[in-house]
């Protein structure tokens, strides 16, 4: 099985995207073989209410049969909105989504906002993941309208020192060559959460090329267990992620199965 | 024996493979959006296309041997993804010694894996006579072209007039690091690379002042505004453009086929192995058109001076 934790359908404000809708991203899945894709709203990020995009993921999703079983929705979520609780309770209950995603930079708030941990604890006790992208595009590339900060591990080993209980994804798992390093202490914090990096920014060949991940760091660092296949569809090309856990050398072939799937059921218990 | 992918590869897995490869193409259709267009459930169709990409033999125009670089890992990396030779370079170096000492870094790289690491010659036009002294040594060594040359000065810039002169002379390509960040471009916005690197503007310039030359605008994806450099790009005819860098965005490679045509692009990674071949993959390009950004148009530069890959 393949699951792919890191997809998106929607629109991006600064450059137009393909593949950017559930039957997109179904007909890649197909010549690939993904078996499933967790996937949320991009719209949801810029309207002031992220639960109109939730309601369009939604919909979206019930508009096909074929789309049944294929996608696994994780609703976008705002816990500055007052209203966030109704939200949560609706995309869980009523819409079925199995996790949230989170956006504090695009979204103006810090991660340690007492909303937010208030929120990640309510995703918590309903068993849901909190999935966070380190950034959605290169900061290199940006539009003067776009956000010109990224999010880091130590920002992540932070609120995850906060909810220590919580489930969480982090996406587009990469240290670029500027960032800060990081630290020992979130290094600890990272190693005993219950937290997937995706493969997106990762290298599988021996060198890592700038702006890239190592999935040699990833797997010493954090094991085998702790990494999960993404392909940030439809931001990025469909191949080069594939190419890079399937060059790499240095997992059996049970801890492969690990990454393309095993990891990611565990913790959306599937 | 353990079946891995590269002795599967070795012991003719390819070759069972082929029949079943035929018309694989890794990119899709444009328009596949309707739920009919789903296509068929393909179990582990990802495995065909890492297996049609590896058909493909590659000159990568832009690599280096860096820091986390050296040559062993070159040599492997490019062995896993079906790279054929690796164009490379050590960039810096403040004086013309430290120039020297970068440059013989490659000489033994070059020696060390001779048919896999082609050598790219770094200068700074700015210590003229050492310059063009450097080139010479370093075509007489085996280099094949310039490269990365990087900030230190734009490439309109008069310092770079013999340098280009002394390339058409040797028949060799140049590249040279361009940038298309916002505030390299645009006033007002904090610049993230120095002040002296070249914009595809600066490419446009020496290209039409020098269009018998072959300059190389480094990396499409480096990391800034590509749709920039396709639409300035398409105003230099005789200006080449690597496909390189971290970045492989969507529509990314068919925006500068559509600006610049297929035969002015030459495949690269810039260290970036699988984005360097998946961007490729998943472009819009014919059989036909992905062979020559693979290799042939890369290979036909090189061609002018005896350098090409048979």
């Amino acid at each position: 099985m393949l699951i792919d934790i890191s997809g998106y359908t929607g629109h991006w404000p600064f450059r137009n995207l393909r593949g950017n809708t559930i039957a997109g991203l179904l007909a890649r899945m197909n010549r690939f073989g993904v078996d499933k894709t967790i996937v949320s709203n991009l719209n949801g990020i810029f309207y002031v209410d992220s639960q109109i995009g939730n309601e369009e993921l939604h919909n979206e999703l019930q508009s096909d049969a074929i789309f049944k079983d294929r996608f696994i929705p994780f609703a976008t979520m705002n816990p500055v909105l007052p209203w966030w609780q109704d939200s949560l309770k609706i995309c869980h209950e009523e819409y079925g989504m199995k996790g949230i995603r989170i956006y504090p930079i695009y979204h103006d708030y810090k991660l340690t906002d007492s909303r937010c941990i208030a929120m990640i604890a309510a995703a918590r006790d309903r068993g849901m993941p909190v999935s966070i992208a380190l950034r959605m595009t290169d900061l290199r590339e940006r539009s003067w309208l776009d956000v010109d900060k990224a999010l880091s591990y130590n920002d992540i080993a932070e609120v995850i020192s906060q909810v220590p209980d919580a489930q969480f994804m982090v996406l587009d798992a990469r240290i670029t060559d500027d960032q800060e390093a990081t630290t020992a202490d979130a290094l600890a914090v990272l190693q005993q959460a219950d937290v997937l990096f995706d493969t997106s920014r990762g290298s599988g060949v021996p060198v890592k090329g700038p702006n890239s991940e190592s999935l040699r760091y990833l797997v010493s660092s954090f094991g085998a267990e702790r990494i999960a296949f993404g392909t940030e569809t439809p931001f990025v090309d469909y191949c080069s992620p594939f190419f890079r856990l399937g060059v790499f050398e240095e997992l059996n072939e049970t801890e492969k199965e690990l990454v393309w799937s095993g990891n990611a059921r565990r913790m959306l218990k599937i | 024996m353990k079946l891995n992918r590269r002795n599967f590869l070795g012991t003719g897995g390819l070759a069972l493979l082929g029949a079943s490869l035929s018309g694989v193409s890794c990119s899709e259709p444009s328009g596949a959006s309707a739920g009919n267009a789903a296509g068929t459930f393909q179990p582990e169709g990802w495995k065909k296309l890492l297996q049609e990409a590896n058909k493909y033999p590659k000159l990568d125009a832009h690599n280096h041997i860096w820091e986390g670089s050296n040559a062993d890992q070159i040599n492997e990396s490019c062995e896993l993804l079906g790279i054929t030779r690796a164009a490379c370079s050590i960039p810096g170096g403040k004086t013309p010694e430290a120039i020297r000492a970068n440059n013989d870094a490659i000489i033994k790289g070059m020696k060390a894996y001779p048919q896999r690491i082609m050598g790219q010659c770094y200068i700074d036009p700015r210590f003229k006579k050492e310059a063009l002294e450097e080139i010479d040594r370093c075509v007489d060594q085996g280099m094949v072209m310039l490269g990365e040359l990087y900030d230190s000065v734009r490439i309109s810039d008069p310092l770079y007039y013999p340098i280009v002169e002394r390339c058409i002379k040797h028949r060799i390509p140049m590249m040279l690091h361009g940038v298309t960040t916002l505030g390299n471009w645009r006033p007002g916005y904090l610049p993230t690379n120095p002040p002296n690197s070249s914009l595809p503007d600066d490419f446009v310039e020496i290209g039409n002042r020098y269009p018998e030359a072959m300059i190389i605008c480094g990396h499409i994806g480096g990391g800034g505004n590509w749709e920039y450099m396709c639409r300035v790009l398409q105003h230099a005819p005789s200006v080449f453009l690597d496909t390189s860098g971290s970045v492989s965005d969507e529509g990314m490679i068919d925006m500068a086929v559509q600006y610049l045509g297929v035969d002015r692009l030459l495949f690269a990674t810039d260290m970036n192995y699988e984005t360097g071949v998946g961007k490729i993959m998943w472009a819009n390009l014919t059989e036909s058109d992905r062979k020559k950004v693979f290799f042939e148009n890369f290979n036909n530069l090189l061609r002018k001076a005896g350098n090409h890959v048979n």
